[in-house]
């Protein structure tokens, strides 16, 4: 009887090794018709891009949405606003900047669909400038809606002018920004505008609508007391605000703190 | 060893390796998490390389095309472009895909007479 029972063990553990080895080793099973889901982070990534790239093109902002679907998670519009961010970072092409931040401002501003990335859980990663978000209150009395729909086109095709700057108060701001706004010829809100910060000794660089929660063309940059910035716009010289430092806000009771100067520009 | 034991012995065998393949192919399978797009579904494959003729109709890059196609698996991308654009035409797509994926056909060398009428 003992004999019998050591037998069964051992076929059975010799049986299942063998039938793991083929199963796991020698004839696993292929997966040849993948999902972009499964993909690679940076292939996802360079799906994304050509994701926003052919939004770019064709401005069919469903089948972009449909796309990154594929991608569950990954393809969420915080995760397409992050990629814009890496990669204006990384000093990726403008162009492809440009376009991830037009699409991140579209799926920003698309209405709420029940679909399965909709209440997905997302990793907010750091841009490049990691700023604390103005009150929305703030943002309402300047900037327009940031419902207002970007298009798929983000290639500004003229220039832009200046239309004003003014200084926000907002305690809530853990240090002074440089906001800027850019805006198309009809008013709305065009993301993707590259701007040029200078400042004695150096400059910096940054693109609206990488936060498109704050506006599609909104973009932000932390200002440093005692420095004097100027600002202009990368695709129009002539659209520039000299000048500009920390300038500081007081509270009810008299306590100071640094406040923001809010930019706006329009395409002519 | 009795005979006995020796049936016992094949039988647990067959039912350990059964036991072994149901928990490898259908319990804990190998996953694929980390794939190329070489591996993807013949339809995203083909909307991959829709995309990427839409940001060559963009930005005009070739040589970023090629390097895309080839990601996807085409070590000559000209014939693949041309049999995703035949698999269009057949479904029906928008003209407007059709006359993306021309040029890049073309720039490939591998217009066929379908594509013909959706160069510029």
């Amino acid at each position: 009887m003992m004999r019998r029972a050591a037998s069964a063990l051992f076929g059975l553990a010799v049986g299942l090794g063998l039938g793991l080895l083929y199963a796991w080793m020698i004839s696993p099973i292929q997966y040849t018709d993948t999902t972009p889901d499964s993909l690679r982070a940076d292939y996802q990534a360079d799906y994304i891009q050509l994701v926003a790239r052919s939004f770019a093109i064709d401005n069919d902002l469903e089948r972009a949405h449909a796309r990154l679907t594929a991608l569950g998670e990954a393809g969420s519009a915080q995760s397409v606003t992050a990629l814009a961010q890496r990669t204006a970072a990384s000093g990726g092409e403008v162009e492809t900047v440009r376009s991830l931040a037009a699409l991140a401002a579209a799926l920003g501003a698309r209405p709420a669909s029940p679909t399965p990335n909709a209440n997905a859980a997302t990793t907010e990663l750091p841009g490049p400038t990691a700023t604390p978000e103005p009150a929305a209150t703030t943002q309402s009395t300047v900037i327009p809606s940031p419902t207002a729909a970007p298009t798929g086109t983000p290639a500004p095709s003229g220039g832009f002018e200046f239309v004003g700057k003014e200084t926000v108060c907002d305690p809530k701001l853990a240090q002074p920004l440089i906001q800027v706004v850019t805006l198309s010829r009809d008013g709305s809100q065009t993301p993707g505008v590259e701007v040029v910060v200078e400042w004695d000794g150096g400059f910096d660089h940054f693109f609206t609508g990488l936060k498109p929660e704050l506006g599609a063309g909104y973009g932000d940059f932390a200002m440093t007391p005692g420095l004097i910035y100027n600002v202009r716009l990368a695709a129009d010289p002539s659209a520039v605000v000299t000048g500009l430092a920390v300038e500081n806000c007081a509270d009810n009771s008299g306590k100071t703190y640094p406040g923001a100067w809010q930019l706006v520009f329009r395409e002519k | 060893m009795s005979r006995a034991s020796v049936l016992t012995f094949v039988v647990f065998l067959a039912l350990g390796l059964a036991g072994g393949l149901y928990f490898g192919w259908v319990v804990s399978p190998v996953q694929y998490v980390d794939t190329v797009p070489f591996s993807l579904h013949q339809s995203y494959k083909d909307d991959y390389i829709l995309m990427i003729a839409a940001a060559y109709s963009g930005d005009g890059d070739l040589d970023a095309a090629r390097a895309r196609l080839t990601a996807l698996g085409f070590d000559d991308p000209g014939p693949a472009v041309a049999a995703a654009a035949q698999r269009l035409i057949a479904a029906d797509q928008p003209e407007a895909d059709l006359r993306r994926l021309a040029p890049l056909a073309a720039a490939l060398d591998a217009v066929t007479p379908e594509l013909q009428p959706y160069l510029p």
